[in-house]
């Protein structure tokens, strides 16, 4: 307890405001003014971090940032404004379990400091001072823990693998920023493991700051700016399954799939439409038939190409046409559909599917559309391929699920209009030939 | 990381200095979040804020030191004076002991700040005048006499609080413009935006006007 005494005494406790700067100025700077802890944090950051990370060290002293800016508050509340509750118990435990010398503490601060280095290390002086003065608050506290106890006692506790946020380029070298090591990632090591042989010399790890130093200075410059706006999101750089969150690849791939609903979504409506227009009776009112008109054009919005125009490599007037899926043991069919009288994108589209097999087409309820003399010639099969003008990056993590949802669909559909042969089509204009398993998703070809 | 863009021309540096609980803290909450901080809890040593604000269509960018008002961190806030452009001394109209007090808070900061550091006096929650002990005459003549300038504010209402802080840089840059500040110095309180590669301004030694701001 002894130790921490010294984080709360003052040598020169002064009763009274007016005295204190006559007899201040003559003491030493940083010895004796604040107390001890001001030389407890000096040793603190002479013997621990010095040693444990030169390179922050260093960099600390370059932008004269002393730790007892920060260093008070957060030795003499023992963390408590700088983890929540819940964290903060673990590191009580962790801090009265440990022994009489009471020297977790200090290294519990150089850990806190360590886990923070990547954002330190990028940034300039404002900056570094609101994330000490702020600290993070997603910082994996068991983390933290464990490095401390390993540079307390290094014999008796391993060393945390990821205690160090190393940058590291992506092992592809596809992505030209630096990605930390993911924070949350699982450390399968135990912290209470027997005594191991200590392997980490300080040397090695002094080589590879210096290597990070030559290679962050480079990089300092081209990301800082780019870097404080985005360590408002703290985990802009997380690495998730293998992607970094920002990679062009995961983009694309969350970019295919939700096309994939939307077109899902689209298909579905218009099948749902068409039933309703199938039995709906004959002497509605215009407002229902009105109604129904709106959620066909609302169909039409949801056209892959009109939610995605970056990704249409057609021009927005191939709109007519429509797509659809037939399977051949390895190709994929789309054809295309076009209105008889091909004027409108009213785009009411109806699409049958097996689910609408036994609704009657036509004769009832044509006639009805065509006494409220609206889009009536909805004939169109607005059946689209949905990654038609995709990216042709290959994303096998969701390929398989979405052409087995798609193929479901479009062979169902096919097969019911063949069967029962809409009376509007008039001739099938395009069949675009995929092959599925290659990287580029589709060819097309015209067929007349 | 010198080559990197910078949103600002200058930094500034303040203090924020005074008696425990005349509001220091909520006047920086204030000032840089927009919001009247309830049940503020104890600065422990320091604490830090920044905004930036424009002058002249110069962007500039404060470095606000919010210090402890605690008589047993007067210590260590000591150490923040340093190179302090500007000093935000508060006092609580609601109670005349804080004001009794500005003197040696005043003389604190003339020992440890440079010649030209802008003082300014806050009377702080000028929203409570059912309780005010200091009168607005009483303080405005002993800033008169001091040199400082003065507004009463209120962290509660907001009321002057940007002004306080928006005065005081735009002496600190009326300052600048007349020549009485040297840039270069790290006393100065007032930084550059950094021209040279691997140059900051607080590690650039320059001469010290003042030898007893040797912490």
């Amino acid at each position: 307890m002894s130790s921490i005494e010294s984080y709360y005494r003052i040598k020169n406790f002064l009763q009274s405001p007016t005295h204190c700067a006559v007899i201040d100025d003559d003491l030493n700077p940083g010895m004796g003014t604040g107390g001890e802890i001001l030389s407890q944090l000096n040793s603190i950051r002479e013997k621990i971090l010095a040693k444990e990370d030169l390179h922050l060290h260093n960099y600390l002293l370059k932008l004269d940032i002393p730790l007892h800016i920060f260093g008070i508050r957060w030795l003499r509340l023992l963390f408590g404004r700088e983890f929540a509750l819940l964290d903060l118990l673990i590191i009580w435990d962790a801090i009265f379990a440990d022994s009489d010398h009471f020297n977790l503490p200090n290294y519990i601060l150089v850990a806190m400091l360590i886990r923070i280095r990547d954002k330190l290390l990028l940034s300039d002086q404002t900056t570094c001072l609101t994330y000490l003065m702020r600290y993070p608050t997603n910082v994996d506290v068991n983390l933290i823990l464990r490095h401390a106890l390993h540079m307390l006692q290094p014999k008796r506790f391993e060393r945390p693998s990821n205690a160090f946020v190393y940058y590291t380029s992506n092992k592809q070298g596809a992505v030209k920023g630096i990605i930390p090591i993911s924070r949350k990632a699982s450390d399968p090591e135990t912290s209470y493991k027997s005594p191991k042989s200590g392997s980490h010399s300080s040397g090695e790890h002094i080589y590879r700051m210096d290597e990070q130093i030559t290679k962050l200075q480079t990089q300092n410059a081209a990301n800082s700016a780019a870097q404080f706006r985005r360590d408002v999101s703290e985990d802009a750089n997380a690495v998730a399954e293998g992607y970094s969150k920002n990679s062009l690849d995961l983009i694309n791939l969350e970019l295919q799939n939700a096309q994939t609903i939307i077109s899902i979504a689209r298909t579905k409506l218009q099948s749902y439409i068409s039933t309703i227009k199938n039995n709906i009776p004959g002497n509605s009112s215009k407002e229902l038939l009105q109604a129904l008109d709106g959620i066909d054009e609302l169909c039409g919005f949801l056209d892959v190409k009109f939610v995605f125009p970056i990704h249409a490599t057609r021009p927005p007037i191939d709109e007519a046409l429509e797509a659809n899926e037939q399977v051949n043991s390895k190709k994929s069919l789309w054809k295309k559909y076009k209105s008889n009288d091909g004027m409108t994108l009213a785009g009411v589209d109806t699409k049958p599917m097996a689910s609408h097999e036994s609704h009657s087409v036509g004769g009832k309820h044509r006639p009805v559309l065509a006494d409220t003399n609206s889009i009536s010639e909805f004939t169109i099969n607005a059946y689209e391929r949905p990654d038609e003008n995709v990216s042709a990056t290959p994303s096998h993590l969701l390929r398989g699920v979405r052409e087995i949802e798609l193929l479901t669909i479009a062979t169902s559909e096919y097969v019911d209009e063949l069967t029962e042969g809409q009376p509007n089509i008039a001739d099938i204009q395009n069949v675009i030939t995929t092959t599925t398993n290659s990287g580029t998703t589709q060819k097309s070809q015209f067929s007349k | 990381m010198s080559s990197a863009p910078y949103n600002y021309n200058y930094i500034f540096k303040y203090i924020i200095i005074g008696d425990m609980g005349v509001g220091k803290s909520c006047l920086l909450h204030q000032f840089t979040e927009k919001k009247f901080m309830a049940n503020c809890p104890h600065t422990i040593g320091v604490e830090f804020g920044t905004r930036i604000i424009e002058v002249d269509d110069k962007k500039i960018k404060l470095q606000i030191w919010d210090t402890a008002g605690q008589e047993r961190f007067r210590a260590v806030t000591r150490s923040y004076y340093r190179g302090a452009a500007g000093a935000l001394m508060v006092y609580d109209i609601t109670r005349r002991s804080t004001y009794n007090h500005l003197s040696s808070w005043l003389t604190d900061t003339r020992n440890l700040t440079n010649p030209n550091t802008v003082i300014f006096l806050i009377g702080n929650k000028s929203d409570l005048e059912s309780t005010r002990e200091v009168t607005y005459e009483e303080a405005k003549e002993f800033a008169d006499e001091n040199g400082l300038m003065f507004l009463e504010a209120s962290a509660m209402s907001g009321q002057n609080v940007e002004e306080a802080f928006l005065e005081t840089a735009r002496k600190i840059y009326q300052n600048i413009q007349e020549g009485r500040l040297d840039l270069n110095a790290s006393e100065s309180g007032v930084q550059h935006r950094p021209s040279q590669p691997g140059r900051t301004s607080l590690t650039n030694e320059a001469p010290n006007t003042k030898d007893q701001c040797s912490c």
